[in-house]
């Protein structure tokens, strides 16, 4: 009869928990040539050329950049926390391995960064940036009204600032679509199976405080 | 006339969640300035040792506990060490170690039951000889 019971559950359970996990996952990556460039970059800069940061900016700065204007509702401090970022990868080049993805390493670092941002900053107004600075090409059904798109960007960022830490990390960069589930799991310091419930919790907030 | 007007009202309406999506456009010229001026900097100071490294990133209040700690560690070290004689070999009195000595003189005829071949030869001798 337990057999049974067990039995029962794993038909049921199992396909219902696949499923959620598979919805509260993150889509699979946008494919990078760049991996290979940034590690041979990273070696480079390791041996003491300062010019191969160069590359490494270009291709992050506005992932990065992106990341921490949502994460903190400011254009201004988002710029001042990628050049950080990118003075810490500079400082840190001779220990990057490249057993490591890139953006993995590039993203830890980078959340270190706003975490001690947000520790030392007090939490501020948000401050949207003009709709013409938003690149809606991926956001697919957008009428391009900027009015529209201002006040939903602002409401966005609203919403996102009341989430805690980890939860808008994580949905910010699982939105990106720079890095695979395992990767994010990764730079989160978090499991895979870890990371896809704070992933369905954290969409479940940002509904409610957007709705 | 416009008879219903709620679909284009509802066309234009834009759902923020899904603006998570939306990346900057681009980045804003002064941001390539001052990084183009970061990385000239970086390129004259030469990188510090990885022990400065993880110094400089942390705050002044982590190193005043990290400091606070090895302070505790060392002091309790110091306080709770085991007491220990270190004095080095007493000195020698051929007066205070008389007994000793004779002891000594009294035993050295017996040195060679000390060899292992003797001292079985001994040890396995019947006890009530026979002659």
């Amino acid at each position: 009869m337990v057999l049974s019971l067990e039995l029962f559950a794993a038909a049921w359970l199992n396909p219902l928990l696949s499923g959620w996990a598979a919805m509260a996952s993150v889509p699979p990556a946008r494919e990078t040539s760049s991996d290979e460039e940034d590690t041979v970059c990273m070696a480079r800069l390791a041996a003491g050329e300062t010019h191969a940061l160069q590359p490494i900016f270009d291709r992050w700065k506005l992932p990065l950049l992106t990341y921490f204007y949502r994460a903190l509702g400011s254009h201004a401090d988002a710029e001042d926390l990628v050049l950080q970022t990118f003075a810490r990868v500079h400082r840190a080049a001779d220990r990057y391995r490249p057993e490591a993805r890139f953006t993995t390493w590039l993203f830890a670092i980078a959340r270190r960064e706003l975490l001690h941002e947000l520790r030392r900053q007090r939490r501020k107004p948000v401050e949207p940036v003009p709709p013409e600075d938003l690149d809606l090409s991926l956001v697919s059904g957008q009428t391009a009204d900027p009015q529209r798109v201002r006040e939903a960007e602002e409401h966005l960022l609203s919403a996102l600032q009341r989430l805690p830490e980890r939860e808008r990390s994580a949905l910010l960069l699982a939105s990106s679509g720079d890095h695979s589930h395992a990767d994010l799991a990764t730079t989160l310091g978090v499991s895979p199976g870890n990371l896809s419930v704070i992933l369905h919790r954290a969409r479940e907030k940002l509904r409610v405080l957007l709705s | 006339m416009d008879q219903n007007p709620e679909p284009s009202k509802a066309k234009s309406r834009i759902d923020p969640e899904s603006l998570l999506g939306a990346r900057l456009r681009t980045v804003r010229p002064e941001l390539d300035r001052r990084f183009e001026e970061m990385r000239r900097d970086l390129a004259r100071t030469p990188r510090r040792p990885a022990w400065l490294e993880w110094l400089a990133a942390r705050s002044p209040a982590q190193l005043g506990w990290a400091a606070a700690a090895a302070i505790v560690v060392a002091a309790g070290t110091v306080v709770f060490r085991p007491a220990t004689q270190s004095g080095g070999a007493p000195d020698f009195d051929p007066a205070e170690y008389g007994e000793l000595l004779s002891l000594n003189d009294a035993l050295a005829p017996a040195l060679p039951l000390a060899d292992r071949d003797l001292r079985s030869a001994v040890i396995e001798m019947p006890v009530s000889p026979k002659s």
